[in-house]
């Protein structure tokens, strides 16, 4: 179907929705612009890939993210039922269950994977890091501790264990993006302001490791077999453990900040710990398979260079290796 | 006042511009009339027609026009079932877990090699299989069956006929088809077949000549989608050797209840629900012996997509 509007008319009401969210006075203006945010999105889903799988990626997303939106109104609407604000617990319940819907966190996740599987990799890095800003946000003024800890917590343990035994390099970022959710809410919960950089590293990370599978063609871990490129291998290996957490590696930050902060709730920590320790399981086993598993004949192995791919990648990963030296000094 | 029994015209105390204006409705109303009857008639003449007419907003059942009032069993049989179900059902789901923790999935594939999916020489493994034919749904009087052969090896085997029934429902009909059971996990759950790290579908056949349809059920979600079918001919030589036929999943189209789209897409190979075998089209008995039906992984095997679309203006290409 020929549609008239360039890409940027979504991408412009993307950003519009969520900067709507952030800075409105009113519940019915952040609502508004969850809507435009979501309504914008969905275009941009639909016309990268003529697919069938971002079609019904598409469908899922909106039929999903428009109850939501729904609870979300509803919620507001039960915040004026007792003449005062914020007092009730039911409508901060009834907001935290919306708004962990709109975000992908567990125990509301299951869609997050099968919709991040039918999109580009443009698609996918906005939806892993920018869609996640006005929900995190509108969770951070509506939050109540104990509720919201059980959803953090079970993120976490959810994104560990569902993301073991998976190929598909897409379903691992949805998994890995689901337990991160649950360590950013855990820090919301303890402090109010440093999960915002917990969360800017994340993007970053997600921004990088987006490119190189762009970059590589890469939608599951067999084909990253077949690549004779040692050096490239090495590149996406680095970022996915940075991602998992892995001490000298910029991902290891967020983590560390997020010990500093939970030093005083140390059963919460020792879970969050434990569930990342899974996910760098599987990293490792995955990475072990990689580079210990040999095609024999290297007739068949394709070979591609392009330098300029390969000089982006490069700085990056040497901003994922190095990153955490200036950056904690920053942060920490 | 017009007296009654009088002969005088009903409008003789008109004028004559009145009278043409009378003449213009009058003449106005009879066309309208005779619009009416005819479309009443066009009506009437198109009950008669011969394709099932679709006025579904959404189709509420898989089996559509297909489905059937089945028995049900008493309620206390049901539970009992139920419950050596649920035994079995928990085995398979303990299974299912201790083998995620413990196993790793298949990350190397071997290119070259053959990864055989269906090993057709056992009547266990022809349990899995579904044969239908026109007779089974009084579509026709095709018959079909698939049995273990005289060397060991399934033969798909029966009669075609193409004279459409006689009630006048079907315009077509002679078809009779093979399909594997859909994959389940533990507790019934739907499953799907993953083959993303392949590149072909390589079968083992002999068969009699005829061109057979390969088809691959990619089930969707939603009702618009559940019927979606990725087929390719299956060309057979007919003679006493085997073959062995290699269709790259690249060059296999889509299609719906059996019309092919005017949008192609390439087939989503980690959502795989079926795969079958269809004889079609031409009267007479047909035979196909398969041995296996298997995956293979190619690497020099670069192509996407076989079909290339062109951008159409809207509403031309069905889209």
């Amino acid at each position: 179907m020929v549609l008239y509007f360039p890409p940027f008319i979504y991408t412009f009401f993307v950003l519009l929705g969520t900067i709507i969210t952030i800075s409105s006075n009113s519940m019915f203006g952040m609502w508004m612009g969850l809507e435009i945010n979501l309504m914008a999105f969905i275009p941009m889903m639909i016309n990268s890939e003529f697919n069938k799988k971002s079609t019904e990626a598409a469908i899922k997303y909106f039929l999903i993210q428009a109850l939501a939106s729904a609870m979300v109104i509803f919620g507001m609407m039960t915040f004026f039922m007792f003449n005062s604000l914020f007092s009730s617990a039911a409508s901060k319940v009834f907001m935290s269950i919306a708004l962990c819907t709109k975000l992908g966190m567990a125990p509301f996740h299951f869609w997050f994977p099968e919709v991040l599987e039918g999109l580009t990799w443009i698609n996918a890095m906005i939806l892993l890091t920018w869609q996640k800003i006005s929900p995190l946000i509108i969770l951070s003024f509506f939050l109540l501790n104990k509720f919201i800890l059980i959803l953090a917590v079970s993120s976490a343990v959810l994104g560990a264990i569902s993301g073991i035994n998976q190929t598909s390099v897409r379903k691992i970022l949805a998994f890995s993006s689901i337990s991160h959710l649950g360590w950013i809410t855990t820090i919301m919960i303890a402090n109010s302001s440093l999960w915002v950089n917990y969360f800017l590293i994340y993007v970053m990370i997600s921004f990088i490791l987006c490119l190189s599978f762009w970059t590589l063609n890469l939608n599951y871990f067999s084909q990253l077999i077949t690549m004779k490129d040692l050096s490239k291998k090495f590149m996406v290996f680095i970022n996915l453990l940075s991602l998992g957490g892995l001490p000298p590696l910029l991902g290891f930050l967020p983590k560390w900040m997020a010990i500093y902060i939970l030093k005083w709730k140390f059963s919460v920590l020792t879970v969050l710990i434990f569930s990342s320790l899974i996910t760098l399981f599987f990293y490792t086993r995955l990475c072990f398979s990689t580079f210990s598993l040999h095609v024999q004949n290297n007739l068949w192995l394709i070979k591609e260079n392009n330098k300029k791919k390969s000089i982006i990648l490069s700085t990056l990963m040497l901003f994922s290796v190095l990153g955490i030296l200036p950056l904690s000094l920053i942060f920490l | 006042m017009i007296p009654e029994g009088s002969s005088v015209h009903p409008y003789a105390h008109c004028s004559s511009a009145d009278m043409s204006l009378l003449g213009k409705r009058a003449a106005a109303g009879r066309k309208l009339c005779s619009l009416v009857f005819t479309g009443c008639q066009e009506m009437l003449v198109r009950q008669l027609r011969t394709t099932v007419p679709v006025f579904k907003f959404w189709e509420r059942d898989i089996k559509a026009e297909y489905g059937r009032e089945r028995k049900t069993l008493p309620d206390k049989q049901m539970v009992v079932d139920g419950l050596k179900e649920l035994k079995h059902e928990v085995g398979v789901w303990k299974d299912e877990f201790w083998n995620k923790f413990t196993k790793e999935p298949l990350f190397l594939v071997r290119p070259g090699e053959v990864d055989t999916v269906f090993q057709l020489n056992s009547e266990a493994a022809l349990e899995r299989w579904i044969v239908t034919a026109d007779r089974d749904n009084s579509d026709g009087q095709s018959q079909g069956e698939l049995v273990l052969g005289r060397h060991g090896k399934a033969v798909l085997r029966g009669t075609l006929d193409t004279t459409p029934p006689k009630d006048g429902s079907k315009q077509r009909a002679g078809y009779c088809n093979m399909r594997c059971l859909r994959p389940q996990k533990s507790f019934k759950r739907d499953g799907f077949f993953d083959w993303s790290a392949y590149t072909h579908v390589v079968l083992r056949v002999r068969g009699d000549g005829r061109s057979y349809m390969l088809n691959l059920a990619s089930m969707g979600y939603f009702d618009l989608m559940w019927n979606d079918m990725y087929s390719f001919p299956l060309y057979t030589r007919g003679g006493p050797y085997w073959q062995v036929s290699r269709i790259p999943f690249s060059k296999f189209f889509l299609s719906s209840k059996g019309r092919i789209q005017d949008k192609q897409c390439p087939l989503m190979q980690d959502r795989i629900t079926s795969i079958g075998i269809t004889a079609a089209g031409v009267s007479g008995p047909f035979q196909l012996e398969i041995d296996y039906i298997g995956l293979e992984m190619d690497p020099k095997h670069d192509e996407e997509f076989a079909y290339e679309m062109y951008k159409t203006p809207s509403f031309i290409a069905g889209v």
